[in-house]
């Protein structure tokens, strides 16, 4: 049986910060064993089938709830094969929301805990923000990169909004890094046609070849072994075959809904393993608008605002965060091709127990899904979008909007190891270590408490990067 | 933001003008009575089924260009050119046919809009309509209405990256 000082599970965002930061803490003769489950799809057959994986992410889970979707890519990299890149990080109240606002669960963690490694994490993806939104995120050092260039719609609500609108914090990159050119406005970030978005194969890939790393894919763990309380290793599929490894320290970096099915199948029996599953909701806009062109914006999403997202209202209705696109799409009509925008407006979920990823002996293979519930709180917020959209386009000349149903899925799962500090309301510790078993580490949104509606990546690369230091050292 | 609305195809699928209404497609058709309706569509099923096994794929191009020709017949658009985009088109494989093309194409393109696959007609001239503006010299010379529009190159992100015309204020 082969031996490891510690097994990954998992290529993604949390698996490879969590592998950069081992790595640069191991000997030279240590050891990791890293599994991916999917196909280490190259660029070159990305862009020649204009696909990001080879995988059919709707055949490894059954989704019991079809209304709701779950967005994800399996395969080398994880999803950051398919991210569109937003790295906001989440505001200080978010980590406190149960003591602000009397919802939802405090993080075992706050903001000021994590903002070393929010630092760390923009280095790594080199994020392009704006220098003036410190007084919400308070930063111990600028963005890496300059913001975008805001678009003619994007100035208006700027000068309507000042304290609470700006460039969207992106790992789009606004200028070239060593590893990868500069957006250029393409506006299909899925996969982007010059690789200007971070992803795991342009900026961390160098780490699998570490000669410390092996990595294996279309790898498929099928057990987090435990022995008297410890985690030894884990049995995995390859090739047809089932073969065992072994090692110190097991950290599972696959998303919610894998690494919570993994434990589960494990024989893991926390009460809350595998619940509390939720995403953000959010709901598009359509603007046309009178005489005033959407040009200049420098990359597929220009803004972001605050405006709706922290304040009293918290304590009835969830936080909403607005983003504004510039998709190459045209309004045809003679003399008006540009003159309209697209608005998304993201809000908070709680994470309800009865939505859940769960094990079926029966269908050992594949998590079920369920997700049939929406908190009211989030539901009310989506409610009052026409409220919302009246204020922010005051400032703007609106020949018609068109508010849309919400979303299916916004591409974050959240919930199913939730971290906290008492083992009887939370799955994982501080430190993302499962409680009473001290070298089973559980990374990604899974371990978030609630979700702010901001994205999670960034939030949960840093939280890799803070876990990998509190267990490391 | 979810990625799924940010797809990877090609112009046509990743904006929202086909829910909003922004693109002008939106009203303006007749109501059908149910059954007249079935028993058209039937119809042009059978029509469709016969068409398809003549073989007349040159029609679509003919179809294609005739959709830019209507809707954009405020342009004085370079005959040539249009041409050229429309047997660039024969090479998209993303293009959105509607079912019974082949029956459609040997229509005027007037007609579309009263036919029973009219949304899939309206989809399919929104991507020919955006994809050739975004192919010419139209947008890089300010849109203006007044010079003859001249194909330049079909649009495609991945073939030709860094081309959108909208980056400049």
């Amino acid at each position: 049986m082969a031996a490891y000082d510690v097994i990954l599970v998992g290529t993604g965002f949390a698996s490879s910060f969590f592998l950069r930061a081992w790595l640069d803490r191991a000997a030279s003769g240590a050891r990791a064993l890293v599994l991916e489950r999917g196909s280490d799809d190259t660029r070159d057959w990305q862009l020649s089938q204009r696909r990001v994986s080879s995988t059919d992410t709707a055949l490894t889970f059954v989704n019991e709830t079809p209304a709701k979707a779950w967005g994800f890519s399996v395969g080398f990299g994880g999803s950051s094969n398919c991210w569109a890149a937003g790295t906001p990080r989440f505001m200080p109240v978010d980590f406190r929301l149960r003591s602000e606002y009397g919802i939802g669960r405090d993080w075992p963690i706050g903001y000021s805990d994590l903002e070393p490694f929010y630092d760390a994490a923009e280095e790594v993806m080199s994020v392009s923000g704006p220098a003036d939104n410190g007084h919400l995120f308070p930063r111990s050092r600028p963005y890496p990169q300059p913001s975008h260039q805001f678009s003619r719609p994007d100035l208006r609500l700027k000068s309507t909004f000042p304290d609470t609108f700006f460039q969207q914090p992106t790992a789009r990159a606004r200028t070239a890094t060593g590893r990868r050119p500069g957006c250029c406005g393409n506006m299909v970030c899925r996969l982007c046609p010059v690789d200007a978005k971070f992803t795991v194969r342009n900026e961390l890939g160098h780490l699998y070849s570490d000669p410390r790393v092996t990595l294996r894919v279309e790898a498929r763990v099928l057990e987090v072994q435990t022995r008297g309380g410890i985690a030894s290793g884990v049995t995995y599929e390859m090739n047809g075959g089932v073969q065992d490894a072994t090692a110190d320290l097991v950290v599972l970096g696959a998303n919610a809904l894998f690494n919570a099915h993994l434990l589960l199948r494990s024989g893991f029996s926390h009460p809350l393993l595998g619940r509390r599953l939720h995403e953000q909701a959010a709901v598009d806009v359509a603007v046309d608008l009178d005489g005033l062109d959407n040009v200049g914006g420098s990359t597929l999403i220009t803004g972001q605002g605050y405006m709706f997202y922290d304040g009293p209202h918290r304590r009835t209705r969830a936080a909403a965060m607005v983003e504004t696109l510039n998709p190459l799409t045209l309004r045809l009509e003679r003399g008006h091709w540009r003159q309209w925008m697209r608005l998304t407006i993201s809000f908070e979920a709680l994470g309800l127990e009865e939505n859940h990823v769960a094990f079926d002996p029966a269908r050992p293979d594949l998590p079920i899904v369920s997700h049939g519930a929406t908190s009211g709180y989030t539901q009310r917020a989506v409610d009052n979008v026409p409220a919302l959209v009246d204020e922010l386009l005051a400032g703007l000349p609106v020949e018609s909007v068109s508010i849309g149903e919400p979303t299916r899925q916004e591409g974050h799962i959240i919930g199913t190891t939730v971290m906290g500090d008492d083992p009887a309301t939370s799955v994982l510790d501080r430190n993302l270590v499962y409680h009473g078993v001290h070298n089973l580490i559980v990374l990604g949104s899974g371990a978030f408490p609630t979700s702010a509606p901001a994205q999670p990546t960034l939030t949960l690369s840093a939280l890799a990067l803070w876990s990998a230091k509190a267990v490391l050292g | 933001m979810s990625e799924e609305r940010n797809g990877v195809d090609d112009v046509g699928s990743n904006g929202v003008a086909g829910n909003t209404g922004t693109t002008g497609e939106a009203g303006g058709a007749p109501r059908w009575h149910p059954g007249r309706r079935s028993f058209l569509g039937a119809l042009l099923a059978l029509l469709a089924a016969l068409s398809g096994a003549w073989g007349i794929r040159r029609e679509w191009v003919d179809a294609i260009r005739s959709v830019v020709a209507h809707r954009l017949d405020f342009l004085d658009i370079d005959p040539a050119g249009l041409t050229a985009f429309g047997r660039d088109v024969e090479h998209d494989a993303r293009v959105p046919y509607p079912p019974h093309f082949n029956l459609y194409s040997r229509m005027p393109v007037q007609v579309w809009r009263w036919m029973p696959d009219r949304d899939a007609l309206a989809r399919l001239e929104r991507y020919v309509v955006q994809k050739y503006l975004l192919s010419t010299d139209f947008f890089p010379r300010g849109a203006d209405e007044s010079r003859t529009v001249r194909y330049v190159a079909y649009f495609d992100r991945y073939e030709r990256p860094c081309t959108n015309p909208f980056l400049r204020s």
